[in-house]
């Protein structure tokens, strides 16, 4: 019998598999760096390069206090509806997450208000720069500079190498600074994890819609403004997503919006989905948003309001023909050709039986008429359920995995964080490969040029990369 | 198979088949689902199916207890349950004779409860079957195919015996066919015979355990599951005997309690390390066990600690208390008579520890120079909050740092120079404590971008390395926290105190409020801002101790705009929709109460001043009930079981600690908890209730149903005043049974409704319903002396799902509404009693709480279901109220009233316009209110399944104010 958990996750798959019926070619990707959050700004949190295992752990670097997120974690309970253990919606500052480019290491920190430039291979630091309030979001780095916004409400941009600024602007409409969470800060905050793409720096700055949220388009080069629409409804915070039309802003507990890049138009909001800044966009330009409530991931078609497809699972790799996905206590990849023919084959025979179904109610009560309908309905679901079977195989592997906070994948090797731990496991198979000890919960990982760093919610990054390097 | 293994496999399925067959024979029913709470067939996590073999997990973080062998699964209502199967056509179960046992105990008693589910009652739709609970009995739930009227007939055979909570017990039902029958403890307990035939299933519901679930229902249980076997047939009663007398003998009784008086509280002394504090009515030497702990009584309390006893006070400091951490405690100690006492289990979470982050040790090479900061805090009293230093000066970086150190507050640097901000910067960066603790903002003094009232400190300097001050001195005091926040400017010689005068004049600084104080070099001007004028404050749960929902608040407008913003957020809040008590505004401290824990924040900048868990401090159901805090300018009150406890508003100390009078020359009282709380001058008054009265709300109660456990009111049995201050009894009087909800006090007058019906009287209840309904009075009674004033007989017993009464302008007003949802008013002049007028009007919103709604009284007009009516004479003002979505009840300022529509609410009186502050709400009661010049706001949404986008505390100003 196919426990409850396996049945959900079933289900579920079988329907996100047809919103990627007729998906682009799977770009190849050669990301040399990992300069922005997630790899890149569709934040796939995946990198072509494998690691040359085992990695041994070359440099940690420890922040003086530990980060303090904008916000604190979820209720406890929803005791009304009781869904279960309430996963945390709000969650992209837990720790100082990590970019790289050029040899060089980046990061801002939510409690010294400040970003550091590392050397990646010493851990060395190379420069530092003091903004006035904290810095939630890692930076993005492009053409040999530095975006980041704080919460004193500015969005900068620094000489990579030098940390020197080349130019900044202040998002919100003024400074006015209030105590927000004990820290005298902008009332418009920028707590978007910035894009930069064809020139532009795309940033958000605000919290209360009832202030008013600034979403802008700025020139790389000098600042200026290119666009610049206002939201009354909804907050931006968390990193922003983008494909080659659409620009994505998280919200927080409620979902995400979706903009027109050329011009800033509100095109969309998300509806009847429960909201999330964990987000990535999947090749053909599908929104993967979550936990939701209870730790969920649905999948939303491009300029679609409502969700086609729910995953149970707090984090999605969506890679070459197969996707990996990451719950509280497993890990599972799919091989989504194989599926994709066998839901094919199946959609329309559910099309059939629902439509036959409707006319057996209309005739139940009239046997002659209702008897041949009853055997075709029980015909088709046998070849229903012989496809489900088919998918249900297509379901490569499934292990437990007890590292829950984060999951990227290295060529082949997916890595996943844990309290006090990180992992590997074979994207092939799911064997788990190797493990090191990290200081707190691993809730952020880059990966780049062979080498994995790790940040925890103990303010702390550690630096792993093949042994040999070591050497 | 390795050979070992193999072994052991053997001899668990062997002794599994024992447990089960030791008292079958083959002849008899065997069982198709068996489930053993213990290992090796469950862990916390999983647990299998004895009979198919099949693993499934428990939902939720559960545990397992454990007493010598024998093992259960610990269930804690809200998130744990053991789902076996959604689709049931492919479960193992039972087509018509059953049984069905199960060993559970059960530590609450709801009015559903589910052991084993498998079952649709939704309407007339009625299939499946339930072994599970019904208030405090066991219950046996049967469809079959002999009952069925088309769409399926349950019969909920229900047991004759009540069950204690946390004792275990022996439950079975059994079918044979014709006769539906439910044993407790190994004996026949009822029977039914109105089921038979076939077990008449739904098509689609969940087989779970630990839970009653249907499509409309879900209901889990919180107690433990020690097993549970699903048979093919009916055991016959002297088999369930002998099945009940084999493991009757595994399961404990519960030891005798051990009785707290007051708390207990914990504190965080640091990072690590907290104080727990609790009082009893006996000296004694008690011991605390913990550990950290997924839910309540698992056995994960590994720790031990003897507690320091002085005298009823027992103190204990815990050591190496993990980071954000859930902990359970209880406390043993031995009777007089040598028999083990256990208090019931109480948590802390380690989340909730607000302390400072530390600036971290001093630097060996000093940097700071102690005396001014030691100066400043000795002549203001400030420790906490925000300062703001102007200008980047030796003496203000020192001073930062200094004040860093040696007290909480946050502080921030504001310079224009950015040579000199950059090294402040790395001055304060070198030594720690930058952004953490201080910031160094570039800007000009003539245009602080700071928002009002947020600086509790504000530092300037004079001299000649000094920056000069800001032109326009009144954008100064904008900044400055009013009731209490200072202005401190160093080197202020007499002659410099004369040539600031002008600018101090111009600035509003007035010369009431200010001196010259000797400082640590020469002398500083200090300014001492006093309370905002035309402000109000929310003492009581309904605004003030008259119940009219309203501050009076002069300044609180319907055009706001955020002061500040932060915790607490959700997590330490409790579930939204038991109508919590509200958060109270006095002194310029905002009290907040979430789930078991209480805060003060400064009210203007949103500084938690101080936090405490108390586990035992919980009071739901406020339309039925009376808040368990009452707020005057310098102390918190809260109810402590008998006790109420005078709080220091500022600190946090508990220093005092009154208990419910005794009536002269009766028996002992000490039954009696302390019901209502009412602060009013040197005064407390109170009622005498039941121990147990209050509502707890724990199992995502709403009470917004109308059923008589919803709308059961408190009633107090005496009413009395003490002095505020030493606890002395000013005048107790008992008459009847009052309804607590109406307590309303005045400058002169106490009011109540009581009824002095003999069975109301007579009866014990904490809480009642039509019993309140016979020979009601509104009863007048002096503050100062307790005599009674008037005393009118009046019917109001219309008023059944809620009774409120409001006193403002000379005038009384009770309303409540009945059963078919009409809301019945009644007005009468407070100086005799004469009536005014009355009124009926059917509940105009018809859900969420339209029903209940509290009735808010600004100037002479009455605003309640969504009309507006004249207090003096009943006339219909306004009878086009928008609708106003949400469960909660509203509060005002003078000129605006806030609630919860679907987002945080305003009906702005200036424009008649509803308004929101889009992407945040409140929860379902009062959780929005105007104080102190300020929309407070806390975090009241907790667990709400809506995904409104925000979840955090805020303070709103008026928009004029903030520009």
């Amino acid at each position: 019998m196919i426990s409850f958990r396996t049945k959900r996750f079933t289900t579920v798959v079988v329907a996100v598999i047809g919103a990627w019926l007729g998906a682009a070619v799977w770009p190849t990707p050669a990301w040399a760096d990992w300069p922005t959050y997630a790899g890149n700004d569709a934040r796939h949190n995946a990198s072509a390069q494998s690691p040359t295992m085992p990695l041994v752990e070359a440099w940690t670097w420890r922040s003086r206090h530990r980060p303090k997120p904008a916000w604190g974690g979820p209720a406890k309970a929803d005791k009304y509806n009781k869904p279960g253990v309430l996963a945390a919606r709000v969650a992209f500052d837990t720790a100082f997450h990590v970019v790289a480019a050029d040899g060089l290491v980046f990061f801002g920190s939510s409690v010294d208000d400040k970003v550091y430039c590392l050397d990646a291979t010493s851990g060395e630091k190379t420069w530092q720069f003091y903004t006035e309030g904290p810095v939630r979001c890692a930076p993005t780095i492009a053409n040999g500079r530095v975006y980041f916004g704080s919460d004193d409400g500015v969005l900068y941009c620094l000489d990579a190498y030098s940390g020197k600024v080349v130019w900044q602007k202040r998002v919100g409409p003024s400074d006015r600074r209030v105590p927000g969470n004990g820290r005298v800060i902008s009332v418009w905050p920028v707590r978007t994890g910035v894009v930069v793409r064809d020139g532009l720096v795309y940033a958000g700055a605000g919290v209360f819609p009832s202030e008013g949220v600034h979403l802008k388009a700025f020139d790389a080069n000098d600042g200026t403004v290119k666009w610049h629409t206002t939201i009354n409804d909804l907050p931006i915070q968390g990193y922003l997503l983008a494909s080659p039309t659409r620009l994505y802003a998280p919200t927080g507990r409620d979902n995400p919006i979706v903009f027109d890049r050329k011009t800033g138009q509100r095109l969309l909001t998300i509806t009847k989905s429960q909201g999330g800044t964990y987000c990535l966009l999947t090749p053909d330009h599908h929104l993967v948003f979550g936990p939701g409530k209870t730790g969920r991931l649905d999948l939303v078609e491009q300029d679609h309001k409502d969700k086609l497809a729910t995953f149970a699972g707090n984090h999605m790799i969506v890679a070459a023909g197969m996707s990996y996905l990451h719950t509280d206590t497993q890990l599972s990849a799919l091989d989504r050709a194989t599926y994709l023919a066998e839901l094919n084959a199946r959609r329309p025979l559910e099309a059939k039986r629902a439509a036959l179904g409707k006319q057996l109610k209309a005739v139940a009560k009239d046997k002659a008429k209702a008897d041949p309908l009853r055997a075709q309905i029980a015909a088709l679901t046998k070849q229903i359920d012989t496809h489900a079977k088919n998918m249900a195989a297509c379901l490569k592997w499934r292990n437990r995995c007890g590292e829950p906070h984060a999951l990227i994948l290295a060529g082949d090797v997916l890595f996943a964080g844990g309290d006090g731990n990180v992992a590997a496991y074979r994207a092939a198979d799911g064997q788990r490969v190797w493990s090191a000890k990290v200081e707190g919960q691993a809730h952020g990982m880059a990966f780049s040029n062979g080498q994995l760093w790790v940040s925890t919610d103990a303010g702390t990054i550690h630096c792993f990369t093949t042994s040999k390097a070591s050497e | 198979m390795h050979h070992l293994t193999k072994t052991v496999c053997l001899l668990c399925v062997a002794f599994a088949m024992s447990v089960v067959t030791d008292v079958l024979h083959a002849a008899e029913p065997q069982p198709i689902g068996h489930w053993l709470f213990q290992p090796p067939y469950a862990t916390a996590q999983r647990v299998m199916n004895r009979v198919t073999r099949q693993r499934t997990d428990v939902v939720g973080t559960a545990a397992l207890w454990q007493h010598g062998k024998t093992a259960a699964l610990i269930l804690d209502g809200q998130t744990n349950e053991i789902p076996l199967a959604t689709d049931i056509t492919k479960a193992a179960l039972p087509k018509a004779a059953f049984t069905v046992e199960a060993w559970v105990r059960l530590d609450t008693a709801p009015e559903w409860g589910g052991i084993v589910s498998v079952i649709q009652d939704n309407g007339n739709y009625e299939k499946g079957w339930l072994l599970g609970s019904r208030k405090e009995t066991f219950a046996f739930a049967l469809s079959t195919t002999g009952a069925n009227d088309g769409d399926g007939v349950l019969t909920y055979l229900t047991s004759k015996t009540t069950f204690k909570k946390k004792h275990w017990y022996h439950v079975v039902g059994t079918y044979d066919g014709k006769t539906q029958r439910i044993y407790i403890n190994g004996k026949l307990d009822n029977t039914s015979t109105v089921q038979s035939g076939d077990i008449y299933y739904p098509p689609k519901t969940t087989f779970t355990l630990g839970a009653y679930r249907d499509d409309n229902e879900h209901y889990r249980i919180n107690g433990m599951l020690h097993e549970v076997v699903i048979l093919d047939g009916a055991l016959p009663p002297e088999v369930i005997a002998k099945r009940y007398a084999a493991k009757q003998a595994l399961f404990p009784e519960p030891p005798k309690p051990y009785r707290v008086a007051v708390g207990p509280y914990v504190t965080f002394v640091n990072d690590e390390v907290v104080k727990i504090t609790w009082e009893t009515g006996r000296p004694g030497v008690s011991v605390i066990e913990y550990g950290v702990a997924p839910a309540p009584g698992s056995n994960a309390m590994t720790e031990k600690r003897e507690a320091h006893t002085d005298g009823t006070t027992h103190t204990v400091t815990l050591h190496a208390i993990k980071r954000d951490t859930e902990y359970s405690f209880r406390i043993r100690a031995k009777g007089s008579d040598g028999a083990d006492l256990v208090s019931p289990v109480f948590r802390f979470d380690s989340t909730f520890n607000y302390l400072p982050r530390d600036a971290g040790a001093r630097a060996l090479i000093a940097f700071g120079n102690g005396g001014l900061a030691d100066k400043i805090v000795e002549q203001t009293g400030i420790k906490q909050g925000y300062g703001l230093l102007l200008g980047v000066t030796e003496q203000n970086v020192r001073l930062a740092y200094d004040l860093a150190h040696s007290t909480d507050m946050q502080l921030v640097i504001v310079e224009p120079d950015t040579d000199k901000v950059a090294w402040a910067r790395s001055e304060l960066d070198g030594r720690g404590v930058y952004g953490v603790r201080v910031s160094v903002h570039r800007g000009s003094l003539d245009a602080l971008p700071y928002g009002p009232y947020f600086a509790n400190l504000i530092v300037a300097q004079r001299g000649t390395d000094a920056p000069p001050l800001p032109k326009d001195a009144s954008k100064l005091k904008r900044l400055l926290r009013p009731l209490g926040g200072v202005l401190y400017v160093t080197g202020t010689s007499a002659d410099d105190a004369n040539q600031l005068k002008p600018w101090l004049d111009a600035g509003g600084f007035d010369a009431k409020h200010r001196k010259i104080v000797k400082s640590s070099r020469g002398h500083a001007l200090l300014y001492i801002r006093p309370k905002l004028a035309g402000s109000g404050d929310w003492s009581h749960q309904y605004g003030t101790s008259a119940n009219t929902a309203c501050s009076e608040d002069d300044l609180v407008t319907g055009d706001l705009t955020v002061a500040w913003w932060g915790r607490p957020g959700p997590r330490p809040m409790p579930d939204r929709g038991a109508r919590n008590p509200a958060p109270l505004a006095a002194g310029g401290r905002l009290y907040i109460q979430g789930d078991r824990i209480l805060f003060s924040l400064d009210q203007y900048n949103g500084t938690i001043l101080w936090s405490m868990m108390t586990p035992s401090l919980r009071r739901t159901n406020m339309p039925r009930d009376g808040s368990n805090m009452a707020a005057a300018d310098d102390y918190l009150y809260i109810v402590s079981g008998q006790y109420c406890e005078g709080i220091d508003g500022q600190t946090g100390r508990r220093k005092l600690k009154f208990r419910v009078p005794e009536i002269p020359g009766t028996p002992s009282n000490h039954a009696y908890d302390w019901g209502r709380l009412v602060v009013h001058g040197d005064l407390l008054i109170g009622t005498a209730v039941q121990s147990g009265a209050a509502y707890q709300g724990d199992n995502g109660e709403w009470y917004d149903h109308i059923k008589p456990n919803e709308y059961a009111r408190v009633v107090g049995r005496y009413v009395f005043a003490l002095d505020r201050h030493t606890g002395r009894v000013k005048w107790i009087r008992k008459g009847g049974v009052l309804i607590d909800s109406t307590l309303t006090v005045t400058d002169t007058h106490v009011y109540y409704i009581e009824s002095r019906d003999d069975a109301a009287i007579g009866s014990d209840k904490a809480r009642m319903t039509t019993e309140l309904n016979k020979a009601q009075h509104l009863v007048a009674l002096d503050l100062s002396t307790g005599r009674t004033m008037w005393d009118k007989a009046h019917d109001f017993a219309p008023a059944t799902v809620m009774t409120y009464l409001t006193f403002a302008n000379d005038t009384l007003m009770v309303t409540g509404s009945d059963t078919k949802r009409i809301y019945h008013q009644w007005a009468f002049d407070a100086k005799a009693g004469s009536t005014l007028w009355s009124r009926q009007v059917k509940d105009k919103k018809g859900h969420h709480g339209g029903q209940l709604q509290h009735p808010v009284v600004i100037g002479d007009r009455v605003f309640v279901n969504k009309q507006v009516v004249g207090l003096r004479n009943g006339r219909l003002l306004q009878d086009n109220v928008a609708e106003r979505r949400g469960c909660g009840t509203m509060a005002a300022s003078k000129h605006a009233l806030f609630f919860r529509h679907y987002y945080h609410g305003i009906w702005d009186l200036k424009t008649n316009e509803r308004k929101q502050f889009l992407g945040i709400r409140g929860g379902c009661w009062l959780g929005q209110i105007p104080a102190g010049g300020l929309l407070l706001a806390p975090e009241t949404s907790s667990g709400c399944s809506c995904t409104h986008a925000l979840q955090t505390s805020v303070g709103f100003v008026p928009r004029v104010r903030a520009k």
